[in-house]
């Protein structure tokens, strides 16, 4: 009759540590508790503290192979890339040499350093806007049903109109320079981030709702206290995406007009045949999506711990 | 508590259901209700009004002398589902404080040396500063009956809180709750599928059948819990009862 009386469930580590509650595990976990505590009892808030299950709190290092294989596979293709080139005497134009666009990326490294720079700030601003146009999008649609009413069949929409079309209507309304292509890049982002935090709001599982309403929360309280937090991986999500797509959007205002920045290096070294910068440019653009990408996942790490556990657990 | 003639109806597949019709039932404080039932008889929906989480289509519930959904707040109940529904992104020590906290920080503040001594009581005091996902689903539980107490609610209503658990781990948290309830003085509505736990914990154990919900059998236990003498005839009573309320197999 009861659904859990045939199989036990899985325990976690943790249990192993602690069955039960028997005098001898008490003992321990007293002893390990009185280290960390003192018998002076609880401060307001133990989150400080040196979290309990020592045993789960190994540090996970990534497996040799999670790097290993990528850097081979990485590795194998620059070689064979490079053998072709040679054994079929491709002419520079066509496609160069691996060898080739490293030493076009160190003779001109000012010059890459340079227009990187322009293209990461321009990226790092327009996924900040996009990102906070989207948060505040997103809430707003939650909070107040008829304007997600109103806007998400425009928002749908507007994700039909080829993101090229815009471009050149960006650089007419925010001019040749650094606004036009911010304002690419947050288009570029705003769209994913809206949707990644309107679904993980919406998400929230109904049985949390209802115990907080038996606890006589607030309309406030559930919001801040439960649906914010419980969006929060879904947030993250969200960022994640934004961080690969916001280098995109950049170059691709670049390539709508600038005087400065990869996409604009992109153009002009491909009408003049110089293939081997176009792709040293490529090159460049990789480093800033990767470091947009390992400052979401860094932020992720240090604001929601939990998740890296609930990954881990059982 | 009191709960008069209240009907509820879902639409179920397009069709209305009835999932209570008409049900009384009266508890007196302090006292430890049991619900036993086939599925389908409005165990947990009787529980749902109760904390006000539904409204009846007829009939009226109080709890403590105040109205359900009449009065403005929630009743002053606790609840607890089969589901821990701890809080992952909260460690332990601040899901157990979460009734408190949405009342008031003075109120986590005065309850946080009782939190402590219940995390104690249930072998948790390691683990206040853990996540929920690093504990089992026994010690998850017991966090989730802490967080329960916490509510300082005079009733509770407990929706088969130890169903999902393994045998050893279900007794000792039904010992626990049996010792909690004498020393507490709460009054306990508790939704359960196993005759054991309900005989062993309840001073009544009340029998539904339906659907639509109603009373059929409400046994009350003599005080003190049945003697071991007494606990064979009453369990084969009990389950025979319940195996003709089951609605038989298709």
């Amino acid at each position: 009759m009861n659904p859990a009386s045939g199989t036990p469930p899985r325990r976690g580590p943790g249990e192993m540590a602690a069955p039960g509650d028997s005098a001898a595990t008490r003992e321990g976990t007293a002893t390990r508790e009185g280290a960390a505590m003192g018998d002076h009892g609880l401060p307001g808030r133990v989150a400080a503290l040196p979290a309990a299950p020592l045993a789960l709190r190994t540090p996970r290092r990534l497996p040799l192979r999670a790097w290993l294989l990528p850097a081979l596979v990485i590795a194998a293709t620059l070689a064979l890339w490079e053998l072709a080139v040679r054994l079929f005497a491709l002419p520079h134009y066509i496609l160069p040499a691996p060898s080739e666009i490293a030493r076009v990326l160190i003779e001109r490294r000012d010059v890459f350093l340079r227009h990187t720079g322009v293209t990461l700030a321009e990226s790092v601003a327009g996924a900040a806007l996009g990102i906070a146009l989207g948060i505040a999008l997103a809430m707003g649609m939650f909070l107040r049903s008829w304007l997600e009413q109103a806007l998400y069949p425009l928002l749908i929409a507007s994700q039909n109109v080829p993101i090229f079309a815009v471009a050149p209507l960006l650089v007419v309304w925010f001019g040749y320079g650094f606004g036009s292509k911010v304002a690419m890049a947050a288009v570029t982002v705003f769209f994913p981030m809206t949707v990644a935090v309107l679904d993980g709001l919406k998400r929230t599982d109904p049985d949390w709702v209802r115990l907080f309403r038996t606890m006589g929360a607030t309309r406030r309280q559930v919001f801040l206290s439960l649906r914010l937090p419980a969006a929060l991986p879904a947030l993250f999500s969200g960022l994640k995406l934004s961080a690969i797509y916001a280098s995109v959007g950049a170059v691709l205002g670049e390539w709508a007009g600038a005087g400065a920045g990869l996409g604009y290096l992109m153009l002009s070294a491909n009408a003049q045949l110089r293939v081997a910068e176009v792709f040293a440019a490529i090159v460049c653009l990789t480093p800033i999506g990767l470091a947009l990408l390992g400052a979401v996942v860094l932020l992720e790490r240090w604001l929601l711990p939990w998740q890296r556990i609930s990954r881990d657990a059982p | 508590m009191a709960v008069e003639r209240v009907s509820k109806r879902y639409i179920a597949g397009g069709a209305p259901l009835a999932a209570l019709e008409r049900l009384d039932l009266r508890v007196a404080p302090g006292e430890f209700v049991s619900l036993l039932g086939p599925s389908g008889a409005g165990k947990s929906t009787l529980l749902n009004l109760v904390a006000g989480l539904e409204t009846p289509e007829e009939g009226r519930v109080c709890v403590e002398g105040m109205e359900v959904g009449r009065s403005s707040g929630a009743p002053p109940i606790a609840y607890m589902q089969q589901k821990d529904l701890l809080l992952p992104w909260r460690t332990v020590w601040d899901n157990v404080l979460l009734g408190p906290e949405l009342r008031s920080g003075a109120e986590r503040e005065r309850l946080s040396p009782r939190a402590r001594s219940l995390l104690a009581e249930f072998g948790l005091e390691g683990f206040a500063a853990a996540w929920p996902a690093e504990l089992s689903g026994g010690m998850r539980q017991r966090a989730a009956l802490i967080r329960t107490l916490l509510c300082e609610q005079p009733v509770l209503l407990l929706d088969e809180p130890f169903g999902a658990l393994d045998a050893i781990t279900r007794g000792r948290l039904q010992r626990h709750l049996a010792r909690l309830w004498r020393e507490l003085n709460k009054t306990v509505l508790l939704v359960t599928h196993d005759v054991d736990e309900a005989l062993l914990l309840s001073t009544r154990v009340v029998l539904l059948g339906g659907p639509p919900g109603r009373i059929e059998e409400d046994l009350a236990l003599p005080p003190g819990g049945p003697s071991a003498a007494e606990l064979g005839p009453l369990r084969a009573h009990v389950l025979q009862r319940l195996d003709a309320l089951t609605p038989a197999a298709p």
